[in-house]
């Protein structure tokens, strides 16, 4: 595939999906160096995927199963802006975080995820996003029945905190 | 709130007003970072192949022409070297291009990475610093080496075996812990 070509459906990809991507930076990396460097990180896996991508799933699938298991690495790496090990100063800012879109509902929601260990976490973000327990089984590489159980817990979890978060029922 | 109610307020947010990006900004990311990232494995691999290969054809040469037989071995154990650097670079490009593995996968291939790593760093101790610091001192016996040539010798190994060491316990070994620590939650229910 020429790299023009891969740049065009890359384009396309992030046009279209860019919410998405910006939902699990968002339920990951926490500081916006951080969010910067997890969506640079995505976006990198995300160009490479291209060729590989035969069309037998989704986009939106391949995609989630790309930017979640780049998540989960990068959340497993040594934190590099709370040991100083990269320079901060001299990373290019590709996001700019759009202040006042903030909905106080949404602020919750993330609050409420970050909570999570960073497995569930993808499994909210699944779940939220409308995914079956057979997808979310696929992409997570474990049982349907062991998906069943983490997302009992996780609603559960969600549905008690709600109730003691003041812009809920 | 009920948990439908969750979505809807989930599916409100939209790409466009979540943050802005800098498109220019992240090409030249893109291509910066993915190419720094396999040409720095690159360079690794391909000057540690070359020196072990040049050192390898060296002692072989040296062994034919003073019935060194020692020196066989050295460079059998240095070929070797390369031929394992080799195949495990194999290894990892075949995998960087694998993208449709389950999270489950992936973690088990980063863990395999991991510790391909900490066995690569232990080879680098036991297979090579150790038996090369072993001749070299006995070559320094063998040669009367001043007090100065010593001390450099034997500071410079620790120095190299002291890097090895920090980088395997300070790096690679949490990284492992961290990504087992991981696929523990993902299989307990």
């Amino acid at each position: 595939m020429k790299e023009s070509e891969q740049r065009k459906i890359f384009d396309e990809w992030l046009d279209g999906y860019r919410a998405l991507l910006f939902k699990i930076i968002k339920a990951y990396a926490y500081s916006e160096d951080d969010q910067n460097d997890l969506f640079q990180d995505i976006c990198i896996q995300m160009f490479r995927s291209i060729p590989n991508f035969k069309g037998s799933s989704a986009v939106s699938t391949w995609l989630y199963r790309i930017a979640l298991n780049t998540a989960i690495k990068w959340s497993t790496k040594e934190k590099k802006h709370v040991t100083g090990h990269q320079e901060v100063e001299n990373m290019t800012n590709v996001l700019i975080s759009n202040e006042e879109a903030k909905d106080e509902r949404v602020a919750w929601l993330y609050k409420e995820i970050k909570q999570f260990n960073e497995i569930d976490r993808s499994l909210t973000l699944l779940l939220l996003d409308g995914y079956s327990y057979k997808e979310m089984a696929d992409m997570m590489g474990i049982s349907e029945s062991n998906i069943g159980v983490k997302i009992h817990r996780i609603k559960k979890q969600l549905v008690t905190n709600s109730k003691q978060y003041e812009y809920g029922v | 709130m009920e948990f439908e109610e969750m979505q809807k307020i989930w599916d409100e947010q939209k790409g466009e007003t979540m943050y802005a990006i800098n498109e220019t900004a992240l090409h030249k990311s893109i291509t910066r970072k993915k190419n720094a990232a396999s040409k720095r494995m690159n360079m690794v691999e391909t000057w540690i192949s070359l020196i072990n290969g040049a050192v390898a054809i060296f002692l072989f040469i040296d062994a034919l022409n003073d019935s060194h037989y020692w020196d066989f071995l050295g460079s059998a154990m240095m070929l070797a070297t390369v031929i394992y650097i080799q195949i495990s670079r194999h290894k990892r490009l075949k995998a960087e291009n694998t993208f449709d593995r389950s999270m489950f996968g992936e973690l088990d291939h980063a863990i395999a990475n991991t510790n391909s790593i900490i066995h690569f760093s232990r080879m680098m101790i036991l297979g090579y610093l150790l038996p090369f610091s072993f001749f070299y001192i006995l070559k320094m016996i063998v040669v009367e080496a001043t007090l100065d040539q010593w001390l450099f010798v034997t500071g410079m190994y620790i120095l190299a075996f002291g890097m090895i060491l920090w980088e395997r316990k300070k790096m690679h070994i949490p990284r492992k812990k961290n990504l087992e620590g991981m696929k523990r939650k993902l299989m307990e229910e």
